[in-house]
This record gives structure tokens, C-alpha cells and sequence, in this order.
């Protein structure tokens, strides 16, 4: 199962972006969200994907969903109830630029940290 | 939950088209990688056989799957393998992949009901060792499913 985490504020960030890009009117960030969509399903049926490329760990429990232009973090808990579920801290698009090329700022990953935390208090 | 955002994206025609599409281009991707993982080249090496640089070989690689057709099957011939088109009908994969059988609807739905009742259709690839020509490649049945699940956090 795949959800949203929820910040301090209890808002799922995640779920607020890619619902925003499901509803946008450019062509290009509604693919973003289509794009998304089958990698999580991938993802919620198989517990893994065959893309090494777009999954990676980023930080301790942080780790993170890689589309063409997405990057996902997100951490995983596991529940009595329903098994594994992975919670989605935020959505980001990539850095762009060569210097940037495959990494992730370091801002997105203590943001994916906090959200962690404030997920588990919420 | 982000479990209904492929609902919502569904709601509309033009939206399950897009999800059908998106489907393919991920199913083309994950048999380039599929392709990459059992031949046991490396970037390098299939850039080599292409006559192309590496980084071309690398971006479509790290691309969305949305290669040409021509294009996907050289990378997968040069590979060793070849790909086969099967016709589903629309919807079947996604149920295929609510009964959890992902991996096995993005290759290959060959023993799922191709009979469409509306003229909406998905094609999906299935891959097909290309060794019988080329004397190269390992058997389709060496192939595995890379583990690359992170380790559990605590329950909660």
C-alpha cells in the first residue's frame, strides 16, 4: 500500500502535488502524474520495481521514487493490518542541469527527514 | 491515500487512455532493463554493439520508456533478446495488477482473456530470447527479479 505522509500542519504534501499535476492543464505535467501512477501501482503490487534506476536509498529510512522528471522520498512502515506501506513525505521535480545530474539537494532530503518524523506524530 | 490518484487520473476516457500509454512506455523501459540485467552487459558494452555513445545508451536507460519502436528493438536484439506485442483487453491490467501481478501484466498477459469486447485496446510487449540467431544471450528462464526492496522500518 502507498500513501501520502502527513507534515506537521497534517497535510499530505505528496498527495496535494500529484493530484494538482493530475488536474494541470499543461500536457507535460499531467504525463508527470500518469507517469507516476503506473510506477506506484508497480510498486504497491510487487513491493519492488524492475527499474533500478528509479528507486534508490537517500538517507537512513528515507528513500526515493525516480521518474523522468519526479523524485518521490518516501520511508517505509510496517502494519499489523495491511503489511507494508510506503509513505510518500513529498513530491520534487529533479534538479536540472549537468552539475545536478542524479542527485538529490540536500534541502529535499532533510525535508524528507522532517516530514518523517512529523508523520509519525501526527 | 495515493492509491486513488490512478482512479482519479481514470475518470475520464482521455485519462485511461493516457494511463494505457503510460503503461506501455513503463513495460518497454522495464524490458530494457530486464534485457540489460540478463545479458549481463554493461552500458558501455551495448553502446559498443549500437555504435553509439554510452550516454545515449544511458539516457534512454534513465528515459520514460517513450523510445521508438525500431529503436527498442535494437537495444533488445543487440542484447540478445526480442520483443512480441500481445493485444489485451482495456482494463485487464490494471486488474492484473490489483490482484498483485504487476510484474507479470507488464510483459506478458499471453494467458489473459485477448478477446476485446470494445475497439479500446492496450498492447503490452513480451520479451522473447533473440539467441536462437544469434547464438548469444542467456534462456529466457535465467531471467530474476532483481531484490531491490528496502529493508522494513518499525511497526507503528
Amino acid at each position: 500500500m502507498i500513501e501520502a505522509a502527513r507534515d506537521r500542519e497534517c497535510v499530505e504534501r505528496a498527495a496535494e502535488y500529484l493530484f494538482g499535476l493530475a488536474a494541470a492543464r499543461s500536457k507535460r505535467r499531467r504525463r508527470q502524474a500518469f507517469d507516476v501512477a503506473v510506477l506506484l501501482e508497480e510498486f504497491g503490487a510487487n513491493g519492488e520495481l524492475e527499474n533500478p534506476f528509479q528507486h534508490r536509498r537517500l538517507d537512513g529510512e528515507l528513500w526515493e521514487f525516480k521518474t523522468k522528471d519526479l523524485r518521490l522520498p518516501y520511508y517505509e512502515l510496517l502494519d499489523a493490518e495491511h503489511g507494508r506501506i510506503a509513505r510518500v513525505t513529498h513530491v520534487f521535480e529533479k534538479a536540472k542541469g549537468k552539475t545536478a545530474e542524479g542527485k538529490t539537494p540536500r534541502a529535499h532530503i532533510r525535508r524528507g527527514l522532517a516530514i518523517l518524523e512529523e508523520d509519525r506524530k501526527c | 491515500m495515493l492509491d486513488g490518484l490512478y482512479e482519479r487520473l481514470a475518470r475520464t476516457p482521455e485519462g485511461r487512455r493516457e494511463l494505457a500509454a503510460a503503461r506501455l512506455r513503463r513495460g518497454a523501459l522495464n524490458l530494457l532493463h530486464r534485457s540489460l540485467k540478463a545479458s549481463g552487459l554493461t552500458q558501455a558494452e551495448v553502446a559498443k554493439r549500437l555504435g553509439i555513445r554510452r550516454s545515449a545508451v544511458n539516457q534512454v536507460l534513465r528515459g520514460d520508456g517513450n523510445v521508438r519502436i525500431d529503436t527498442l528493438a535494437e537495444y533488445l536484439h543487440t542484447m540478445g533478446y526480442e520483443a512480441t506485442l500481445t493485444l489485451v483487453e482495456a482494463g485487464k491490467p490494471r486488474q492484473a495488477a490489483l490482484h498483485g501481478r504487476a510484474r507479470e501484466a507488464s510483459t506478458n498477459w499471453a494467458n489473459a482473456n485477448a478477446g476485446a469486447t470494445t475497439s479500446s485496446v492496450s498492447m503490452v510487449v513480451q520479451v522473447k530470447n533473440a539467441s536462437s540467431d544469434t547464438g548469444t544471450g542467456p534462456r529466457v528462464s535465467e531471467w530474476r527479479s532483481p531484490s531491490l526492496s528496502p529493508p522494513l522500518a518499525g511497526g507503528r
